[in-house]
């Protein structure tokens, strides 16, 4: 659709020096992307890296602050999600765009369905064809464009997001962790298909966590790391050892101020905890002044085990103690009574009540401290309340001040702040520093050895593997299900338990 | 910016620490205006009314108008708790309606007297609540389409008893025979006497109502954790509170409210209305919704919830002695409401985030 000649330079995409900032914190520092016309090109980096923000500048989701965004060589100011789709550049992501209740025909052709010509009504036989044919070819399945979506399998739902995208004739397929939710047999479906659309000429973004999968589909890959692209390779030159390496950066351990704390008596432990269809087998100990890294990818069972200890879910078979004490909790009411605190990854949503004061977060769960024959002590929860923003350093205008005006990094000093009030001893922090900036990271880094050296004992879950290392004693990789490696933190590099985590440790050991 | 703050100082926007001090100062003044725009409002029509029409400001007046709203604002009241807890209780008319038919054919059809009716009517209602309770947090139905349903159910029940016919003394049953009991004179003090001849007990109610669900919801623990609830239910969970527990607590609450609004309506009328409670629903939710406005809170509160239906009470009192026809009284609620609304939502949202 787009008027521009081809250009000489072959390139598709081309994302020169992209800078973004959200609310002052770098997202995107410069960030180059060159995808060249026909290729399979790869785009990796832990998370906070800057893929998503960069995806979601190509998709007009976003404006860059500075930089130029050229597509078929043609630079475009100010890109809509409108815009971008006329350009026929089009987003497979899996939990993107298609509304439940719709039937097949009608996301399919959601917004351009066709008409009978000279006539209002639309060509149900055109689009039953359409769809149909384009299915069969390509999938070789046949999808009834009556069947609802919600009905759908995972896979089911991402070929109807494919097909969308195909029926407009796309330049550029971008996509964005497919093989998330797919198992091994309809990733390989989809690989034959990424394949088979670059042969016809379509030019392929894909994004994934999985090294392998990059290994072994795409022609290029760009490696980006805190919001730069720190280099771009083809595939024959390089190896998933190496782009692992390219992640995580090395020089970075400074920004870790970990303590040495003397560990005390064990404060928890599991013993052959199992949950069916989620982790198995899983036995550890914390013991006091202890931080335990935990990490895994997607789907490897460590928020499960998070969610059990707080009683969110029930294990099937095991034990859990606290302090040598039976401690399988059924709720979290439960959980926290047994001095357990959980700071959830999802801040916003499940972390802080953002319409409440700082105060009413932080004495959300020791309220019962607050209270004489059920009517609450307003002075205590102030005192309270200042001593901890002092003690955090929470940045706010005033303990009064709504949750919502603050800071990510801060709203998550207030989220931990509630466990203190609490005087919680066994800290669960899921991803504790996701969308936080770094000078607040580096607090909250403290704020944990802090706790660990009053005796608290700390399971972190995190996968930005330089902060595990940093922070933690030791570290447990999970990998579908079970613990497949514990390192020790001081003894170990981010990309051996990137490898660990992805499953391509033997890759590692060939390379060396 | 981490030192103490003035207490009723607002939340700073981090943008205004470099604004001018005009800005700063216009902004608190506007503040000031928006939080205290009820009461003021509310001055201005007590004044001008009385101004126009002398009777308006006699203590007997003010009293009807306060009688008036006694049954909105107790109702009021339950609707702020459960929209506290993120809620919302659309079936507090239709209890309110079958509690009138309830109470009645306790005293007509059963002769009940007073000490028996009024705890059974309010059973009734708590009974409610806590069905309406099992299905929005026990089956997960959307709170909106459970009490809606519940709104259909309850207007229809409150029919079936009576075959469809008001109650009063001398109904006539569907068997044939004649009922044989009538309105305990009790009863209907709670509708018709004045204490000292001055205050009308329904307005009593009200402000024992009143009274003791600001306590619960501003000064206890469980109210801080209905609050909770309302603004983010999971992590209210995750710090250890059943929410469950307290979703319910606010609708059997939500639900014991409007049948003591019933009562109050019953005692008033003296017979069982097929019709009665119509627009109770609606009043009651209007002037909960105009309570966010009150002091600035911004969110559903007691204080505001009574002041909202004092408001709407004085507006259409003034208007009817300044001959406003009734059929206008609609309209002026809407307009009421709209303006509440804007002035809660429109105005004055912290720009950052």
């Amino acid at each position: 659709m787009s008027a521009a000649l081809p250009d000489e330079t072959g390139d598709a995409i081309h994302l020169d020096r992209i800078v973004k900032r959200f609310d002052g914190a770098l997202a995107l520092n410069h960030a180059s992307l060159r995808v060249r016309r026909g290729t399979v090109h790869g785009l990796v980096g832990q998370n906070g890296a800057g893929k998503s923000t960069l995806i979601k500048l190509l998709a007009g989701l976003h404006q860059p602050d500075e930089g130029r965004i050229e597509i078929d060589g043609q630079a475009y100011d100010r890109l809509t999600p409108h815009r971008v789709e006329e350009l026929g550049i089009h987003f497979i992501h899996q939990d993107r765009l298609l509304v439940p209740t719709f039937t097949v025909g009608e996301a399919l052709f959601l917004g351009r369905e066709p008409r009978i010509t000279g006539t209002p009504f639309l060509d149900r036989r055109l689009m039953q064809r359409r769809a149909s044919e384009i299915l069969d070819d390509y999938f070789g399945v046949k999808l009834p464009n009556s069947a609802l979506i919600s009905e759908l399998s995972t896979a089911e739902k991402q070929i109807v997001q494919i097909t969308r995208a195909l029926l407009d004739q796309p330049k550029v397929l971008v996509f964005d962790e497919p093989t998330a939710a797919l198992v091994r047999r309809e990733a390989d479906i989809l690989f034959r298909l990424i394949r088979r659309l670059r042969d016809e000429g379509v030019t392929i973004i894909y994004i994934s966590h999985y090294l392998n999968e990059i290994e072994e589909l795409c022609d290029t890959v760009t490696i980006l790391r805190n919001g730069e692209d720190v280099a771009t390779l083809p595939l024959g030159e390089t190896s998933a050892a190496a782009i692992a390496r390219l992640m995580v950066a090395r020089d970075i351990a400074d920004m870790f101020p970990k303590r040495s704390v003397t560990l005390g008596k064990d404060i928890l432990s599991l013993d052959h905890l199992s949950s069916h269809g989620k982790y198995q087998d899983i036995s550890l100990t914390l013991r006091r002044g202890e931080v335990l890294g935990l990490t895994g990818l997607l789907g490897s069972g460590a928020k499960d085990l998070i969610r059990t200890l707080f009683g969110l879910e029930t294990a099937t078979s095991g034990q859990i103690e606290i302090d040598g004490q039976p401690a399988r909790s059924a709720n979290p009411a439960q959980a926290v009574d047994r001095h357990l605190a959980l700071v959830p990854e999802d801040r916003r949503g499940n972390g802080v009540a953002l319409d409440l004061s700082v105060t009413e977060n932080i004495t959300l769960s020791s309220l019962k401290r607050f209270t004489r024959l059920g009517f609450l002590d307003f002075n205590g929860e102030r005192s309270e309340a200042d001593d901890l923003i002092r003690r955090l350093e929470i940045k706010a205008s005033g303990r009064n001040a709504l949750v919502r005006t603050l800071s990510g990094g801060n709203q998550q000093k207030v989220a931990i702040a509630k466990w203190l009030s609490r005087h919680s001893e066994v800290y669960l922090l899921d991803e504790p520093t996701v969308g936080v900036d770094i000078g607040s990271k580096v607090e909250i880094y403290n704020l944990i050895g802090d706790l660990a050296a009053r005796g608290a004992g700390i399971i972190v879950l995190s996968s930005d593997l330089a902060e595990l290392i940093g922070i933690t004693d030791r570290i447990l990789v999970l990998f579908r299900g079970s613990i497949i490696r514990e390192f020790v933190s001081s003894r170990t590099s981010p990309d051996d338990v990137l490898a660990a985590s992805t499953g391509s440790s033997e890759v590692l050991r060939h390379v060396g | 910016m981490t030192s103490i703050i003035d207490e009723t100082a607002p939340p700073v926007p981090r943008s205004a620490n470099t604004s001018a001090a005009t800005s700063t100062w216009l902004a608190d003044l506007g503040t000031t205006l928006r939080s205290g725009a009820v009461f003021i409002l509310l001055a201005a029509l007590l004044i001008g009314f009385s101004t126009a029409e002398p009777a308006f400001a006699n203590l007997g007046n003010l009293m009807s108008i306060l009688q008036a709203v006694a049954v909105v604002a107790i109702l009021g009241a339950g609707v702020t708790v459960t929209l506290a807890v993120g809620g919302f209780d659309l079936s507090i008319g239709a209890i309110a309606a079958s509690s009138v038919m309830a109470a009645s054919y306790a005293m007509i059809v059963w002769g009940l007297d007073t000490y028996a009716t009024v705890p059974l009517v309010l059973a009734f209602g708590a009974l409610i609540g806590l069905v309406n309770a099992f299905l929005i947090v026990r089956l997960k139905v959307p709170d909106l389409l459970a009490t809606l349903s519940m709104m259909f159910l309850l207007s229809g029940l409150q029919l079936i008893p009576t075959a469809g016919r008001s109650i009063s003394a001398g109904l006539i049953l569907p068997n044939g025979t004649t009922a044989s009991g009538a309105y305990d004179p009790a009863f209907l003090l709670i509708g018709r006497a004045s204490l000292f001849g001055i205050v009308p007990v329904s307005v009593v109610l009200m402000a024992l109502v009143a009274i003791a669900l600001f306590v619960l919801t501003e000064r206890t623990r469980i109210g801080r954790l209905l609050f909770a609830t309302g603004g983010n239910e999971i992590a209210t969970r995750l710090a250890g509170a059943s929410t469950a527990r307290l979703k319910t607590l606010a609708y059997v609450i939500s639900g014991t409210l409007a049948a003591l609004g019933g009562i109050v309506v019953a005692a008033r009328v003296g017979r069982g209305d097929v019709s009665s409670g119509g627009s109770l629903l609606m009043d009651a939710v209007a002037a909960a919704l105009i309570g966010f406005t009150v002091l600035g809170k911004r969110r559903p509160n007691v204080l505001g919830t009574i002041v909202g239906a004092v408001f709407v009470g004085v507006l259409l009192n003034g208007l009817t002695m300044l001959n406003a026809p009734y059929y206008t009284q609609d309209f002026v609620k809407g307009a009421v409401l709209v303006g509440a609304l804007a002035l809660t939502y429109g105005t004055g949202r912290s720009t950052s985030s």
